[in-house]
C-alpha cells in the first residue's frame, strides 16, 4: 500500500514552485513602480499592436514633429514628470508618431494612414484608443499638465 | 524528474520525420525573415504551433495505446512520469525555438543586418510560452484520451476568439440577456483577462509581469495535471 501511495503522491517541490510563482505574480501586480523617476516607455507601432493585444491596455498615440514647439513643452512639462510617466506606463501602451512631412517631403505609409485615420490636423495631437482602435479620448494642442491628466483619466475610465 | 523518461521522450521527437521536417521549415522561415526590418517576426508563430503539435501527445495517446498501463505497473511515481514527459516535450520545442533564433541570427549576419535586438528576448519568451502551452495540453491530456486534449484546447481558444463578437451581437438584442450584457460590461474584461492568461501572445521584449504570469499559470496547470493524473484510472488496451 505504501508503494502505491508513493506512486500517486504529488511532488512537494512542484507544489512549492507553483505557490512561489503565484505569490511572485501577485506581488508583482501589487508592487508599484518607482513613480518619481519613471520615464514613458515609448514603443514602435508594430510592438504597440502586439502589446495592446497581449496586455489589453489602451493605446496612447502621440502625434508629434521635431519642429513642433508645443510638443517640446508637452515633453518637458508632462511626459518628463515621473508621476505622469508612471501612470501612462501603468495604464497605456504609448506610441510616439513623429511626422517627417516637413523634413523629408512625405511620411511612411503607416504614419500617413494613422494620421488620416485619426484626423490629425496639427501637433501635438494625443489620441487614446482601445486595443481594437476605437477612440476613447483626444487632446489637441498643449493645454497644460492638468488638462492632459483630465483627458487621460477619462480614457482610463 | 526521471532522466530516462525525459531522454526517451526527446528521442522520440528528434527521430520523428515530421519533427525534423518541421525544424527544417522553421530554419527556412527564420532565414527568409532575417531580411525583414523587424527581428523575430515569423518563427515564434511556428514555435507556438510546434508546442501544440508536440504537446498534443504528452500523455493522451498513451492511454489509448495501452503504453501507460505497462509503464505504471512499474514503481514509477505518476506525477514524476507526467512531469518528465512534459519536460521531454518542452525540450523538443525549445530545440525548435533555438533553431529559429540561430537561423535568424545567421541570416542577419549574412545580409549584414545588425538588428539583433529582440531575438534573444523573443526566444526566451517563446520558450516560456511553450512551457505554458505544453502544460495546458498535459492538464487536458490527463483528464481525456488520445488527442481530445488538443481538440478541447482549440475549442477553448476559438471560443475566446469569437466570444467578443457573440457578446456584441447579444448586447444589441432587446431581450433580458442583451440587457444583462449591456449592464455588466466588465464581462468583456474578464473574458479578455482569462484569454490573455491562457493564450498569451509572445512579446518581443522582457516584461516581468508577462513572464511571471506565463510561468505561474504553467506551474498551476502542471500541478492540476498531476492531481488529476494521480487518481486517473488507466484502462488496459486501446479504445
Amino acid at each position: 500500500m505504501a508503494r502505491i501511495r508513493d506512486q500517486r503522491a504529488v511532488p512537494a517541490l512542484l507544489i512549492a514552485i507553483a505557490l512561489l510563482l503565484v505569490g511572485a505574480r501577485v506581488a508583482s501586480l501589487l508592487i508599484k513602480p518607482d513613480r518619481e523617476n519613471a520615464q514613458v516607455r515609448w514603443v514602435s507601432l508594430e510592438e504597440a499592436a502586439m502589446l495592446a493585444r497581449s496586455t489589453g491596455k489602451p493605446l496612447l498615440l502621440y502625434f508629434t514633429a521635431d519642429w513642433c514647439t508645443p510638443c517640446h513643452q508637452l515633453d518637458a512639462e508632462v511626459f518628463a514628470k515621473g508621476e505622469v510617466a508612471a501612470a501612462i506606463n501603468e495604464n497605456f501602451v504609448a506610441v510616439k508618431i513623429v511626422d517627417r512631412q516637413r523634413e523629408e517631403g512625405q511620411n511612411t505609409p503607416d504614419i500617413a494612414s494613422l494620421q488620416q485615420r485619426y484626423n490629425v490636423r496639427g501637433f501635438p495631437t494625443l489620441q487614446f484608443v482601445d486595443p481594437m482602435g476605437n477612440e476613447l479620448a483626444r487632446m489637441e494642442g498643449f493645454r497644460g499638465r492638468e488638462e492632459f491628466e483630465r483627458v487621460m483619466e477619462s480614457a482610463i475610465r | 524528474m526521471n532522466v530516462v523518461v525525459i531522454l526517451e521522450t526527446l528521442r522520440r521527437h528528434v527521430t520523428n520525420g515530421f519533427y525534423i521536417a518541421y525544424l527544417a521549415l522553421i530554419a527556412i522561415v527564420a532565414l527568409g525573415a532575417s531580411n525583414f526590418d523587424k527581428p523575430a517576426s515569423l518563427w515564434p508563430t511556428l514555435i507556438g504551433a510546434l508546442a501544440i503539435i508536440c504537446g498534443a501527445g504528452v500523455i493522451g495517446p498513451e492511454f489509448s495505446s495501452g503504453t501507460l498501463q505497462l509503464v505504471l505497473v512499474k514503481p514509477v511515481n505518476r506525477a514524476i512520469y507526467l512531469l518528465s514527459r512534459v519536460a521531454g516535450v518542452v525540450l523538443a520545442v525549445w530545440i525548435g525555438a533555438g533553431v529559429g533564433a540561430v537561423c535568424e541570427i545567421v541570416g542577419r549576419l549574412a545580409w549584414g543586418r545588425a538588428a539583433y535586438a529582440g531575438i534573444g528576448l523573443t526566444l526566451l519568451n517563446a520558450m516560456c510560452d511553450a512551457i505554458l502551452t505544453v502544460a495546458l495540453l498535459a492538464l487536458l491530456g490527463s483528464v481525456t484520451r488520445a488527442y481530445f486534449n488538443v481538440a478541447i484546447y482549440f475549442a477553448v481558444r476559438f471560443t475566446f476568439g469569437v466570444m467578443p463578437l457573440i457578446i456584441g451581437m447579444l448586447r444589441s438584442s432587446r431581450n433580458d440577456l442583451g440587457q444583462f450584457l449591456k449592464e455588466y460590461r466588465d464581462i468583456d474584461k474578464v473574458l479578455d483577462i482569462v484569454e490573455r492568461n491562457l493564450f498569451p501572445d509572445v512579446l518581443p521584449r522582457f516584461d516581468r509581469n508577462w513572464t511571471l504570469m506565463v510561468l505561474a499559470n504553467a506551474a498551476v496547470a502542471l500541478l492540476l495535471a498531476c492531481i488529476a493524473f494521480r487518481k486517473r484510472e488507466v484502462p488496459y488496451g486501446a479504445d
